[in-house]
């Protein structure tokens, strides 16, 4: 899939994101979308180009897009995978979803389906501020 | 005469299918309680329960003779059924289904002779659909296409021997037909992910047994069938889907004592519009309308004018689109 849209947030491939988190800790946000998907769409062209949700983005997180379907290699967790591969192991079974990884790398959580911009927005700080420790979403 | 009856005892969830019928010599098939082809919903994700609400109308005042209409109709008829369905999800790949009916029917004769015509109302439990289905080939992101068969039986919940001044009323005037029948299922769907456009068939069948009525030597037994529908459904405007059907029916003639009834069996085809509306996460409606193409009956029946079916889905499990931790398929 052809990722040349950034809708004003900066995107970086997963290894890079890995890397700059080690370096300046910042969460991962994985947005797994796909070709077809007609909810991705729609989040790309009605939450994203909020210029509060690209700020918020790219002040806290480290920003991937995975093509569910794509066999481009990636690595994660020392091993080569494809996009497509990594994503059926993430067991992912929804479109978009959204998998958050701690600046170690290690697994938050995951949220899937459209949201609008202020649900999106209320989960961007939900996982930003650690809220997740202490409360539910 | 009185293969609906069959249709009356049997299946569905979604819509359904009367016969009616019943002067002698103009009986009919074509209506009644639905069954078979209501059984459309496919596998039910591992621990959920899913109810389904259905009303379905079914008015019958046409007279067909093989494919021709007669003018010189003598009677109507209409059945209501109200079907009540769950289905929950035993594993990842095993769902079982359960579908219990009331049916209502009612039957209007001496249409020939204005001012003399009468009317016989009949209600009461309906027979019951047990299934279990297994789930061949599953859906997933990157598998757009599904496959489930499915097994059961028709179980005679409902009564088959009411009367009416002290005559025994015709097989398709009961609530139950008082056999146990075996079902025969499968759905095979395919998702155009693009257009986010489904076609999906639904084909079943039913190897039905005689039952006693009113006596040992009275033993009626209806026609099998075979029901196939096929379909395509895409959703619209977030919570709005549209749906457009076409159903193919085909019974084998009523016997009784293993002499054929005549005018019993035949093939109808009917093409069903309709949509749905999720109200909630958990909660959705659809509604349908049933309009008959073509029929080509055994000898005179009275055939279906129109059929129009309500449903309400109710799923236990809220879909899991809060935040959760873990990885999607780990939680």
């Amino acid at each position: 899939m052809a990722q040349t849209e950034s809708y004003g947030i900066t995107w970086l491939s997963l290894e890079e994101a890995i890397e700059s988190a080690k370096n300046d800790p910042k969460k991962v946000m994985l947005f797994m979308e796909a070709e077809w998907c007609t909810l991705c769409k729609k989040m790309k062209k009605e939450v994203f180009p909020d210029s509060e949700i690209q700020t918020m983005i790219n002040n806290n997180f480290y920003a991937v897009r995975i093509d569910i379907e794509s066999n481009e290699s990636i690595i994660y967790e020392d091993k080569k995978w494809t996009k497509k591969e990594l994503s059926k192991d993430f067991g992912l079974y929804a479109t978009p979803t959204f998998i958050f990884l701690d600046s170690d790398e290690s697994m938050i959580g995951n949220k899937p389906g459209y949201m609008d911009r202020e649900e999106f927005m209320d989960l961007l700080t939900f996982v930003a501020n650690e809220e997740y420790i202490e409360s539910e979403f | 005469m009185s293969i609906y009856k069959h249709t009356l005892s049997v299946i569905f969830v979604f819509w359904i299918f009367v016969s009616s019928g019943v002067i002698k010599a103009q009986t009919c098939s074509c209506a009644g309680a639905p069954l078979i082809n209501s059984q459309s919903l496919g596998a039910v994700e591992k621990g959920n329960l899913v109810l389904g609400f259905t009303g379905d109308y079914n008015h019958i005042d046409r007279l067909y003779s093989g494919t021709d209409e007669l003018n010189n109709r003598t009677s109507e008829r209409s059945t209501f059924t109200s079907l009540i369905e769950a289905n929950y999800g035993l594993t990842s790949r095993i769902t079982l289904s359960g579908t219990f009916s009331h049916v209502s029917k009612s039957r209007t004769t001496g249409l020939q002779n204005p001012g003399d015509s009468q009317e016989l109302e009949t209600s009461g439990i309906g027979d019951a659909l047990l299934m279990a289905k297994y789930s061949v080939i599953q859906q997933t992101l990157w598998k757009p296409y599904q496959l489930m068969v499915g097994g059961g039986v028709k179980a005679p919940l409902g009564t088959n021997t009411l009367t009416s001044n002290g005559f025994a009323l015709n097989a398709d005037m009961q609530p139950g037909t008082g056999s146990w029948d075996g079902i025969g299922w499968m759905l095979f769907s395919y998702t155009i992910r693009s257009q986010n456009l489904t076609f999906y068939t639904v084909n079943s069948f039913k190897k039905t047994s005689s039952a006693s009525r009113f006596n040992e030597n009275d033993q009626y037994q209806f026609g099998d069938e075979f029901n196939s529908v096929f379909g395509m459904t895409k959703p619209a405007f977030d919570k709005f889907s549209y749906s457009l059907k076409m159903k193919y029916r085909t019974a084998n003639s009523d016997t009784r004592n293993d002499s054929e009834m005549p005018s019993t069996g035949g093939e109808w085809l009917n093409v069903i519009p309709g949509f749905g509306y999720s109200l909630t996460d958990r909660l959705s409606m659809q509604v349908s309308g049933e309009i008959p193409l073509y029929q080509n009956v055994n000898g005179t029946q009275p055939s279906t004018t129109y059929i129009l079916t309500g449903s309400v889905f109710f799923s236990l499990n809220k879909p899991s689109t809060g935040f959760n931790f873990g990885l999607p398929g780990r939680n």
